[in-house]
C-alpha cells in the first residue's frame, strides 16, 4: 500500500480511494496532516487523482511550500559547507536536511525546521566561529539551558542566521554525551555519501538507525508519525539491497542501537504495514532480546497521528510515560531527577503565569 | 460555532468568547459550508489568568503560533490570526499586502505602507459605488492575471473611525478595541454587493501607491515598472516561497497596469483621478 492510502487509513479509520472521500473526511484529513507535518508528503505521494476543487489549493500550496523548503536547505547546507571548508572542517548533514540534499524518496515533501550538521568534537570551536562571522548567532537561552548544553549535549545551542532567520544545529555527536549511549561517530560516518553539489551525508544504512535512534532515544514524539515514516519510506526504498540490510545490522551492533533498530522495524510494520523481507526482520530480533509489553502499549499510542479526534483517552498518560523514559535513558537518574523537578516548577509556574513566563524578551520587557 | 467565508478561503470558528461570535454576526453574512479552508478558536487558558489581566489565545486546528493577547483584543486577534491562516498556508495564489477595489470589472490595487491611509480611502471608495475586493490582501490568480476577493471588515484606526462613521452613517462596525499594537481600532462590514459577489474575479488595471497629506490638490507620479514590481514583491506574503512564478506573474501585472503613486488631501479629486486615468 503506498503512503497515501496508509495516512488516509491512519486517519480515517478505514481503507477508501481517494475519489471516494466526503468533504469532511478531506477536512479532517488537511487538518491533521498539516498539524502532524505530514501534508506535504501526503501530497507528493498523492498520484493524478479525482481530488475536489476545494481540496486543491491545499495540496498544491504545501506542494509550493515543500519545493522552497528543498531549495533553501540545498542554498543554506552549501554556504554552510563552504563556510566550514573554508576553515578546514567538512561536514556531514544529517536527517531532514540530508533527505533533502540527496534527491532520495524520503526528501519527497519532507518539512523541517532545522538544519542538522555533524562535526568533529574538536572542530566545534572553530566551526562555532566560522559560522558566527557569517551571521549564524545562538539564540538567548535561560542559565540553566546554557549550561544543559555545555554539560551534557550532543550539540552546541542553536544557531540563528541573522537575515534568513534558519536554524542550525551543529552536533558533535547522535545523543547526549551524558546518557553514556554516544557511539563513535566514526562508525556510522564510514561509508559517507557525496551528493551531486559535493555535500556529505551518511550512507542510507546510517540515515536509517541515525534516524531511529533519533525517534526511540528521545522524550519528544510531536513528530512522531512524521519520523516513523521517514524510516518507513528507507526500509521500503532499500528492500531488496542486501548490502543496505547488512551495514545496517552490523551498524547498530556495533554501537548498540539494537533495540533501536527493532522498535524501528516493529512499529514500522505495526502502524504502517511495512513491507520488509522476513530474513531481515527475523535477523534483527535476533540480534537483542527485548521485552516488548510496555513498550507497545506506549508507542503504538504516541507514534499515531496526532489530533483530538484520534487520540485515545490514555495517550496523554503514555506520551508521559516515553516523555520519562526519553529523558531517563538519556540522563543518568541523580540528573535527571534534577532536571525533571526544575521542568516540573517551570510548567507550574507557566499555566498559573502564563505559558510565556521564561521567555527572555518577556523579561526584558518587564 | 459560525462559518465565515471570504470568498478567497473559508473558516470555520470552532469556538470563541461571545462579544466575539457577536462581533461575526455582524461583520459577516451568515453562511452554511460543507469544507471550511481553515478551522480556528479563540481560546482563554491559564486558569489564574482568567481572573488576572484576562487573556486569550488564537488556535488554527490546535496549534497556535502567537502569544496570548488581552481579552480586550480578542476581536482583532480573530482577523489577525485569519490573516495568518492565509499568509502561513496559502501559497497557490500570490498575495501582496495591499487593498483592492473594483469598478466596472477593473481592479486597482492599493500597495501602502500603515499610516498612509488605505483603509480609510478604501472604507471612503467602497461607500462611494466601488465594489471591495480586499482591505488588506491582492489575491493574485498567477495564471489569468486577475485579483480574487478576500471580501473581510475593513481595520479601521485611531481617527479614522469616527471620520468614516461621520461621513457614512450606514456604517455598520464593531465596538473599538483600545491599545492593540495598531493603536484603537474598529472593524467596519463590507457593502452587501462585495460580499455577495465574492466569488467574482476582476482584472487588474492599475497599481496606485496613495499618500494622504491633508494638502491641496493631486500630486501624480509616474512610477518606474521596476519600482513597482520591487514594491511589490517586498509587500508581499509569498513571493518568496513562490519563487520565479511569483516574478513572472509580478512582471506581467506591471507591466500591464498604470503604476502611479498619488499624494491628495481630497479623496474625491483622487477617485477623479482614478476615474479619468486609470480605469
Amino acid at each position: 500500500m503506498n503512503i497515501t492510502a496508509l495516512f488516509m487509513s491512519e486517519i480515517l479509520g478505514t481503507f477508501k480511494r481517494v475519489d471516494d472521500l466526503t468533504l469532511s473526511e478531506w477536512e479532517l484529513l488537511i487538518e491533521c496532516l498539516r498539524e502532524n507535518a505530514s501534508l506535504a508528503r501526503f501530497a507528493s505521494f498523492l498520484k493524478d487523482e479525482d481530488i475536489p476543487n476545494q481540496v486543491k489549493p491545499h495540496l498544491q500550496s504545501e506542494l509550493v511550500r515543500a519545493r522552497r523548503q528543498k531549495q533553501q536547505a540545498l542554498y543554506e547546507c552549501k554556504l554552510i559547507d563552504e563556510h566550514l571548508r573554508h576553515v578546514g572542517v567538512k561536514p556531514i548533514f544529517l536527517k531532514g536536511a540530508a533527505y533533502s540534499v540527496s534527491d532520495s524518496a524520503v526528501g519527497l515533501g519532507r518539512l523541517y525546521g532545522d538544519i542538522d550538521v555533524l562535526v568533529d568534537k574538536s572542530d566545534i570551536e572553530k566551526s562555532k566561529q566560522a559560522l558566527l562571522e557569517r551571521g549564524w548567532f545562538p539564540q538567548i537561552l535561560t542559565d540553566y539551558d546554557e549550561m544543559y548544553y555545555r554539560e551534557w549535549a550532543h550539540e552546541i545551542p542553536p544557531l540563528t542566521h541573522v537575515k534568513r532567520g534558519t536554524v542550525l544545529d551543529l552536533h558533535h555527536n547522535l545523543v547526549p554525551i551524558v546518557s553514556g549511549q554516544a557511539p563513535d561517530v566514526a562508525d556510522f560516518s564510514k561509508d559517507l555519501v557525496e551528493t551531486k553539489d559535493g555535500l556529505l551525508v551518511f550512507s542510507q544504512a546510517a540515515q536509517t538507525l541515525h534516524s531511529a535512534v533519533h525517534l526511540f532515544l528521545n522524550e519528544d514524539f510531536s513528530h512522531g508519525i512524521r519520523d516513523l515514516t521517514d524510516l518507513h519510506i528507507l526500509f521500503t526504498s532499500n528492500k531488496d539491497d542486501e548490502n543496505y540490510w547488512e551495514s545496517l545490522i552490523t551498524l547498530s551492533s556495533k554501537s548498540s542501537f539494537e533495540k533501536e533498530l527493532q522498535l524501528a522495524v516493529r512499529y514500522c510494520q505495526k502502524i504502517l504495514n511495512t513491507d520488509i523481507q522476513s530474513c531481515h526482520v527475523e535477523a534483527i530480533y535476533a540480534l537483542k532480546e527485548t521485552n516488548f509489553g510496555l513498550l507497545d502499549r506506549c508507542f503504538e499510542s504516541v507514534l499515531r497521528f496526532r489530533h483530538p479526534k484520534l487520540d485515545s483517552t490514555l495517550r496523554s498518560t503514555y506520551e508521559l510515560a516515553v516523555y520519562m523514559r526519553g529523558h531517563f535513558l538519556k540522563m543518568p537518574f541523580s540528573i535527571l531527577a534534577k532536571h525533571l523537578t526544575i521542568k516540573a516548577w517551570r510548567s507550574v509556574v507557566e499555566s498559573t503565569l502564563g505559558k510565556n513566563f521564561y521567555d527572555k524578551e518577556h523579561e526584558v520587557n518587564r | 460555532m459560525r462559518y465565515i467565508d471570504t470568498g478567497f478561503v473559508s473558516f470555520k470558528v470552532r469556538s470563541a468568547p461571545k462579544s466575539v461570535l457577536s462581533n461575526i454576526d455582524v461583520l459577516y453574512p451568515e453562511v452554511e459550508l460543507d469544507f471550511a479552508d481553515f478551522t480556528i478558536e479563540l481560546k482563554q487558558e491559564a486558569l489564574l489568568r482568567r481572573l488576572f489581566k484576562p487573556q486569550i489565545s488564537f488556535y488554527h486546528g490546535n496549534h497556535t503560533a502567537f502569544r496570548p493577547l488581552p481579552l480586550s483584543q480578542a476581536y482583532p486577534f480573530l482577523e489577525w490570526g485569519m490573516n495568518w491562516c492565509v499568509a502561513a498556508h496559502m501559497f497557490n495564489y500570490l498575495i501582496i499586502h495591499a487593498a483592492v477595489l473594483e469598478k466596472d470589472g477593473k481592479a486597482i490595487i492599493f500597495p501602502a505602507p500603515p499610516g498612509s491611509g488605505k483603509s480609510t480611502l478604501t472604507a471612503y471608495m467602497m461607500f462611494n459605488g466601488w465594489r471591495l475586493l480586499s482591505d488588506e490582501m491582492a489575491v493574485i490568480d498567477m495564471q489569468k492575471l486577475e485579483v480574487r476577493p478576500s471580501v473581510r471588515p475593513i481595520c479601521l484606526k485611531n481617527d479614522s473611525i469616527g471620520l468614516i462613521k461621520k461621513l457614512f452613517p450606514q456604517t455598520v462596525s464593531t465596538g473599538i478595541a483600545r491599545d492593540t499594537q495598531k493603536g484603537d481600532v474598529a472593524h467596519v462590514k463590507p457593502t452587501s454587493e462585495s460580499f455577495e459577489r465574492r466569488h467574482e474575479t476582476a482584472k487588474i488595471v492599475g497599481v496606485v501607491f496613495p499618500k494622504y497629506t491633508g494638502a491641496e490638490g493631486v500630486d501624480i507620479y509616474q512610477l518606474s515598472k521596476a519600482d513597482v514590481l520591487m514594491s511589490l514583491k517586498e509587500n508581499s506574503f509569498n513571493f518568496d516561497t513562490i519563487g520565479v512564478e511569483a516574478f513572472e506573474c509580478l512582471k506581467k501585472v506591471v507591466e500591464m497596469s498604470a503604476c502611479f503613486e498619488v499624494e491628495y488631501g481630497d479623496t474625491n479629486d483622487f477617485i477623479r483621478f482614478l476615474e479619468s486615468d486609470v480605469l
